[in-house]
This record gives structure tokens, C-alpha cells and sequence, in this order.
């Protein structure tokens, strides 16, 4: 049997070609319809949810006072949340095409920074005379690296222990017994480990955990930061890790006594049964973890899944002589400028509104803004009556904390991302400490590999650092 | 040929062979020069030579993932050849509903690995997981029995369900894995079915049992699917990527679940260190070929292409 040899005729393959060419065409990003005499701004940003509808309210509320540029044209602000929205910036940047604001976290704002990816803020501030002292000290250090201000506020936070005054009541007797106040939370770190024991139920057949006072893994995020607690540093400001720091391994040997104690298996599994964060499943809410350290944030998340849950917040105490002064870790979401950017002139005047008092205090916390993010603003003074009608109850705790000395965020380092992860998987070998050590060396070795492993990376950025310049 | 048809030919290889040449052939050289430069997306690239490879020698996680990554490979190759052949062996043996048991075992193909790898990540959740689920009956009732016969049993002398996760993270990928082994063994079925029904006569002629006739007619008659099956499963399980990115999003307890694909993609995208991922991405690379030639090399003499 021949084989039957089917012809494509060339007007086949010309017309597949053309079909082809003309679908590469269209193949561009959707842009809506400009009006007339309108500079449009576009603003990638992280929030989903209620954060991102009050930051969106926030843009509406800059669209509508018709703010102008030099020229006279009416600046339009176009609000996009966008997921990873660093990781997308950063191709954006790369490629040419970025957009105009780009919303990242105070803690990679650095790294871009160093990566020139970030326009640098200081000519617009001088130009407009725009006053940096009206901040918390500790909110634009913060946005400050290099002697250049990379960035500028969006929302702030600061971390408290949250504790559940039920559940609290509900172990009066035996806190009172102890000699312990059950209508307070825990001052220092010897009556939180008391507090936390008196609070920890045990099923009583199988012996399995049912509630825990205080797991130092929940929620987990910033486990990097408990040597702060004790007056530790993570890097001494002229290019030396600090994670040996003694302060760090003090920290950290309390950390393993404490899974030690409750069990370093069982806490790892028990926790897995955790609902996830934004849920009533949430094990703060649902009553398994009677005190978590948390951001500003949570008041939100109760008044969401648990209207009728009666907590309270406060520092976490200090392990060190810290003068009155409350420790607090401080993070940040900002709003920057990216490198290429079609707009800088324009965008700059959407930064200079939402950090204004009107612009942050609508964001952070307006009535009229269904009661924006539910957070503090990185001003030193806020209008009258503010607080009084923001939706946190315990708004002031924040405040103080961010305006304490021992107020302290992430180191500012370039290799920061990869220097935090180093500190979780070691954090995770110390909790779980497979080879049985006594929990000081668990301690001490974890950090020793981090010390080890991140020292040789940041001489290595340093030194390219210098090269490039 | 002549010169018409010669062109003709190369014009309809052409968006081939221009396809190959932007979207591979550019960017493997390009990651070959990257890997000798520091590189961080956002500035230009810097020459360091071999530094990055240097680095990597000393590197205390580059060799964690590498060995994860090495064990997940056999884990998963070697499981799935024999799990997935013995499936096509069962299939092949049923004349009845062969079609309803091939469209079962091949379901799990059409969910998204996305949508699978959050599944099973519940399903290993030691506290409310499905398979803890099943398992704790059976550990209570054991438990019962247990301190029924010595009272003073308790704590961590009783049984409890384990954390799958933290304690077997290979294990919980491998049978992620073998989850969608269908396909696989899809394949070997629609060869085994081409197997000249005379082979098998003939080895029943000389008296081979059931197993002698797997031996000795269908596996060499197989052996080229065999290969190629294998092949597809070293660097398909090399790069796999988003099912340990979804079950273990920070590479498990101590990196036990952090693979080269995951160290790759953190140094390009989260510690900015481009250069360093492309080195990465080069050796990966080399391990790919050499366990593939490897493959060819074990197998040349033990593949049967009836053509030969």
C-alpha cells in the first residue's frame, strides 16, 4: 500500500503564520482608557482582604482631591494587589518595566537598596521640605539605610503578648495559688514560665496536650528575633554577625529548656493541628494557646472570629536591665519608589498623601474607612480622638512600645532574607534537637552554624558592595 | 535533494528550531556565563570565575539538598518503576473492566499538582491528617490492650500516631509521588498489549511458569519503555518542585524536605544571588546527564528494539 502524501497548501501555513503573528500582537497588558489631561500612577501592592479594600479607599480618597503635577496634569493613583509582589517588582525592575510604587516590608527594602533597584526619596523630601521629624524615631530609621531615605510608611507595627483573660479566670485558683495575679499578665520571664505551666492541660487519660499557657512557636514568625528579649544583637552595625551574641544563646538555651520541658516532639506535632492564622481555627481564638506573642494586627482578626473573646495585651518581658524601657519588635510595611519607574514625580505625591495625617490616619484606623488596617500610625502625635475611635481597644500598648528605646527592627543587612531563614532552620534543629544535646549546646551549636554559615556571605556582599562602587 | 526541498524542509523546521535556540539553547549558555558572575537581576553582572563553584563546595546546604535530592530521585525512580509495572502487570491480566481500572489509576493525573500537594499535605497533618485519622484507632485499641496487660504503662511507652512531616519527609513525597504513577504505568500497558501473543505460546510451549514469562518475554519485550520511562523519571523527580514547596515551605524540619529546585529558586528570587542559583542550576544540570548516562550505559546491553 503507497503512502498518500497530504498537500498543505502555502495559503494554509501563510494564514497559520499570520494568525500566530497577529495573537503575539495582542498579546500585551490590558490598558484601561486614560482621561484627558491625567497622569496615571500605577501601585503594586501586597494586601488582600479588608487591608487592601482600606488601602484602596486610601488611593480613592488621593484620586479625589485632583492633586496635579508640574505641568498641570490631574494625578490618577490605579491600586493592584499583587501576590509576592517583591519577587514581581524585582522582574519588573529588571526588565524596564516597573511600576510606579511598589508597596514591600521595611526589612527587603535594604536589600533593594543596595541593588540600586529603589529610587532614593531625599530630593523630594528636601525639595518639599517634607518633615521626617514627625515620625517615631525607630518607624524612619527603619526607612533609612545608607544615609539615604529609600522609602516611607505605609503601615507600622510593633509585637505584644496577647493573653486570654478567660482563660485566665478559668485557672484563678491555681494562679492565685502560686501567688500569681490572674487579672494580669506575666512581668517577667520567671512568671510567664509559671503562668504557662498553670495554664497547660494535660488530657488526663491519654496524657496528650489539650491547651497550652505559652508556646514560644506560635505563631513562629519571629523566632530570629527572641534575643532581643534577653538584649541580644543579630549584627553589631560594622559588618559582624552577632549570632553568637551571648545574650542570643541565653535566649535560645531558654527556647530548648522550654520545648524540653513541654516536649520537643509533641509541641512540633500538636501545633500541626493548628487552624490557620486568619481563622477561628486560629489557636489563639479557639482557646489552645492562652498567650501568644502578636502583631498590632490580631485585634483585627479577634474582632473578625471571636467578636466576644475578652483579652488583653502587653510588653513581653525583658530578660535584661532595660531601664523602664519595654523591648518591642518592630516591623513595617512601606511604600517606595522603583528604579525606572515612568512616574517618580507623580507617584512621590501619592507617598507624600498617605503619609500625610489625613492619608495615614484614614489608612490606619478611620471610622469612615470601615476602620482602615486596625493599626497604629508611625507619627510621634495623632489627631484628637483618634484613638478614642479606633477599633483596637488597646491601641496605646502599641504606641508605647514603638516609642520605647529597646524599640528594634531587623538588622539592615543585605543578605537579611538568606541571614532570617539561616536562623529558622537553626531555630528548627534547636527545638527539635535530634542528636540529644543538653538544651545550652543545642543552643550554642544552632547559632554557632549560623554565625559559621552567614559571616563568609556577608563579607562576600560587602566586598561586591565596595567593588561596585 | 535539491535545493527547494532542502529549503522547504529547513523553513518547516525552522519556528522549531528558532523556539530552541531563544527559549533553551540562549538561556543554558546564559546560565552557564551567569554561573560565573555575581549576579543579582538588578545590576550588572560581575566576573568571579569559578567563585560560586568554590563556594558551593563549602557550602553545608548545598550538599544537604544534593543528598535529599539524590535519595528523593532513587526513592522515587526505582519505587515507581516497580510499582508502576507491577500495576501494568495486574491490568494485564484482566480481561474484564481493563478499561474502568486504567481510567482509575489514571485520575489522579488530571488534578492539578497544586491542588494534589495541598491535599496530601493534610492528609499527613499529625493532628487532624486523614491517615493519622485511620491509624489512631488502631494505636488506642493497641494502647488498651497494652496497659491492660501492664497497668503502669503511660506516657511516651503508649503508642501515639506519628508526624509523617517532620519525621518521614521523603516518605511523604514518594508516595505523593507514586499517587500519580498512573500514567506510568498506562504506558507500560499499552506495550505490554503489543507483545506478540507467539512469544508467550512458545515460552508455554517449552513449560515457563507465569513469572519466567514476565522474566524472560514481557520485560526485554518492554525494555525500551522501560528505559525511556526511566529517564523521564530522573529529571522529572531532579526538578521537582511544587509539591515540596507546598508541603514543606521551609524545606521541613532542619532541611530534611529542602531540594536543589527550592535552593535554586531561593537564591535567584529571594536572596537575590542569581549567579549562585545559576551554578546551581549548572550542576543540576550535569547530574541530570550523568544519571542519564548512567541509565543508557546500564541499560545497552539489556534493551530489546525489535527493529535490531
Amino acid at each position: 500500500m503507497g503512502v498518500r502524501v497530504v498537500k498543505i497548501p502555502y495559503v494554509v501555513v501563510a494564514a497559520l503564520v499570520l494568525l500566530f503573528i497577529f495573537s503575539i500582537n495582542y498579546d500585551r497588558p490590558y490598558a484601561a482608557p486614560q482621561p484627558p489631561n491625567t497622569v496615571v500612577v500605577t501601585y503594586w501592592e501586597k494586601w488582600t482582604g479588608f487591608e487592601g479594600e482600606a488601602m484602596q479607599r486610601t488611593v480613592e480618597l488621593f484620586n479625589s482631591k485632583k492633586i496635579q503635577n508640574a505641568r498641570g496634569q490631574v494625578i490618577e493613583c490605579r491600586y493592584l494587589t499583587t501576590t509576592n509582589v517583591d519577587r514581581k517588582s524585582l522582574l519588573g525592575i529588571a526588565g524596564g518595566n516597573p511600576p510606579d510604587l511598589a508597596g514591600f516590608w521595611s526589612n527587603n527594602t535594604f536589600t533593594f537598596a543596595d541593588l540600586g533597584a529603589l529610587t532614593p526619596l531625599d530630593d523630594y523630601i528636601a525639595r518639599d521640605h517634607f518633615d521626617l521629624s514627625k515620625y517615631i524615631d525607630v518607624y524612619i530609621e527603619n526607612c533609612q539605610y545608607r544615609g539615604k531615605t529609600w522609602c516611607l510608611p505605609t503601615t507600622p507595627a510593633t509585637v505584644a503578648l496577647h493573653w486570654n483573660k478567660d482563660m485566665f479566670k478559668a485557672k484563678a485558683k491555681e494562679l492565685t495559688g502560686a501567688g500569681l495575679d490572674p487579672d494580669r499578665p506575666p512581668r517577667t520571664l520567671r512568671e510567664l514560665e509559671q503562668y504557662a505551666e498553670i495554664l497547660t492541660i494535660r488530657d488526663t487519660t491519654t496524657g496528650k496536650m489539650v491547651q497550652m499557657g505559652f508556646l514560644p512557636t506560635e505563631p513562629g514568625w519571629w523566632n530570629w528575633a527572641w534575643g532581643y528579649y534577653w538584649g541580644g544583637k543579630l549584627y553589631d552595625g560594622a559588618g559582624k554577625i552577632t549570632a553568637t551574641d551571648p545574650k542570643n544563646i541565653e535566649a535560645w538555651t531558654w527556647l530548648s529548656n522550654f520545648a524540653e520541658k513541654y516536649g520537643r516532639e509533641e509541641t512540633h506535632s500538636w501545633q500541626q493541628g493548628f487552624g490557620s492564622f486568619d481563622s477561628p481555627q486560629n489557636a489563639f481564638l479557639n482557646g489552645k494557646v492562652a498567650m501568644v506573642v502578636q502583631g498590632v494586627w490580631m485585634a483585627n482578626f479577634i474582632r473578625f472570629h471571636n467578636p466576644h473573646m475578652n483579652w488583653d495585651c502587653a510588653p513581653f518581658p525583658a530578660v535584661f536591665d532595660n531601664g523602664g524601657e519595654p523591648v518591642a519588635i518592630v516591623e513595617m510595611d512601606v511604600i517606595t519608589i522603583p528604579r525606572g519607574s515612568p512616574h517618580p514625580d507623580e507617584a512621590w505625591e501619592v507617598i507624600k498623601f498617605i503619609n500625610s495625617t489625613e492619608g495615614m490616619e484614614y489608612l490606619c484606623g478611620a471610622r469612615e474607612n470601615n476602620g482602615g488596617q486596625g493599626k497604629l500610625t508611625p507619627f510621634k502625635s495623632t489627631t484628637p480622638g483618634w484613638i478614642e475611635a479606633h477599633t483596637h481597644p488597646h491601641l496605646q500598648v502599641f504606641i508605647d512600645l514603638a516609642k520605647s528605646k529597646n524599640a528594634v527592627g531587623a538588622p539592615k543587612l543585605p543578605i537579611w532574607d538568606e541571614y532570617k531563614k539561616e536562623l529558622h532552620a537553626a531555630f528548627d534543629s534547636m527545638w527539635k534537637n535530634e542528636e540529644k544535646k543538653t538544651p545550652e549546646k543545642s543552643a550554642r551549636d544552632a547559632l554557632q552554624r549560623v554565625q559559621d554559615r552567614m559571616q563568609p556571605k556577608l563579607d562576600e556582599a560587602l566586598r561586591i558592595s565596595t567593588l561596585r562602587q | 535533494m535539491s535545493l527547494s526541498r532542502r529549503t522547504t524542509g529547513t523553513m518547516f523546521a525552522m519556528p522549531w528550531i528558532v523556539g530552541l535556540a531563544v527559549f533553551a539553547l540562549y538561556p543554558f549558555l546564559a546560565s552557564i556565563y551567569y554561573s560565573m558572575t555575581n549576579f543579582s537581576v538588578l545590576r550588572s553582572p560581575v566576573w568571579v570565575g569559578l567563585d560560586n563553584y568554590r563556594a558551593m563546595a563549602g557550602d553545608s546546604v548545598f550538599w544537604k539538598v544534593l543528598w535529599n535530592t539524590l535519595a528523593l530521585s532513587v526513592l522515587c525512580i526505582s519505587g515507581g518503576i516497580v510499582i508502576s509495572l507491577g500495576l501494568a502487570l495486574l491490568m494485564n491480566t484482566v480481561r474484564r473492566g481493563q478499561t474502568l481500572y486504567s481510567s482509575i489509576f489514571y485520575v489522579p493525573i488530571l488534578i492539578p499538582s497544586v491542588v494534589s500537594a495541598i491535599v496530601w499535605a493534610w492528609i499527613y497533618n499529625a493532628q487532624c491528617g486523614l491517615l493519622n485519622g485511620a491509624i489512631d484507632p488502631l494505636l488506642s485499641a493497641g494502647n488498651s490492650m497494652r496497659k491492660a496487660l501492664n497497668p503502669a504503662l503511660a506516657g511516651d511507652a503508649l503508642w501515639s500516631a506519628p508526624d509523617w512531616k517532620s519525621n518521614w519527609p521523603l516518605s511523604c513525597l514518594f508516595i505523593l509521588t507514586m499517587w500519580s504513577i498512573g500514567q506510568t504505568a498506562f504506558i507500560y500497558l499499552a506495550k505490554m498489549q503489543d507483545v506478540p501473543e507467539e512469544f508467550y505460546e512458545a515460552a508455554e510451549i517449552d513449560g515457563a511458569s507465569t513469572w519466567q514469562k514476565i522474566r524472560y518475554v514481557t520485560i526485554p519485550t518492554i525494555s525500551p519503555i522501560i528505559l525511556f520511562n526511566t529517564i523521564m523519571a530522573i529529571i522529572g523527580t531532579l526538578q521537582m518542585f511544587t509539591e515540596p514547596y507546598l508541603i514543606f515551605p521551609e524545606g521541613g524540619t532542619d532541611r530534611s524536605a529542602y531540594f536543589l529546585p527550592q535552593y535554586i529558586y531561593d537564591n535567584a528570587f529571594n536572596f537575590m544571588r542569581m549567579g549562585y542559583a545559576c551554578a546551581l542550576s549548572c550542576i543540576l544540570f550535569v547530574v541530570i546527564v550523568l544519571l542519564t548516562v548512567l541509565a543508557f550505559r546500564l541499560s545497552r546491553d539489556r534493551v530489546y528494539y525489535a527493529g535490531q
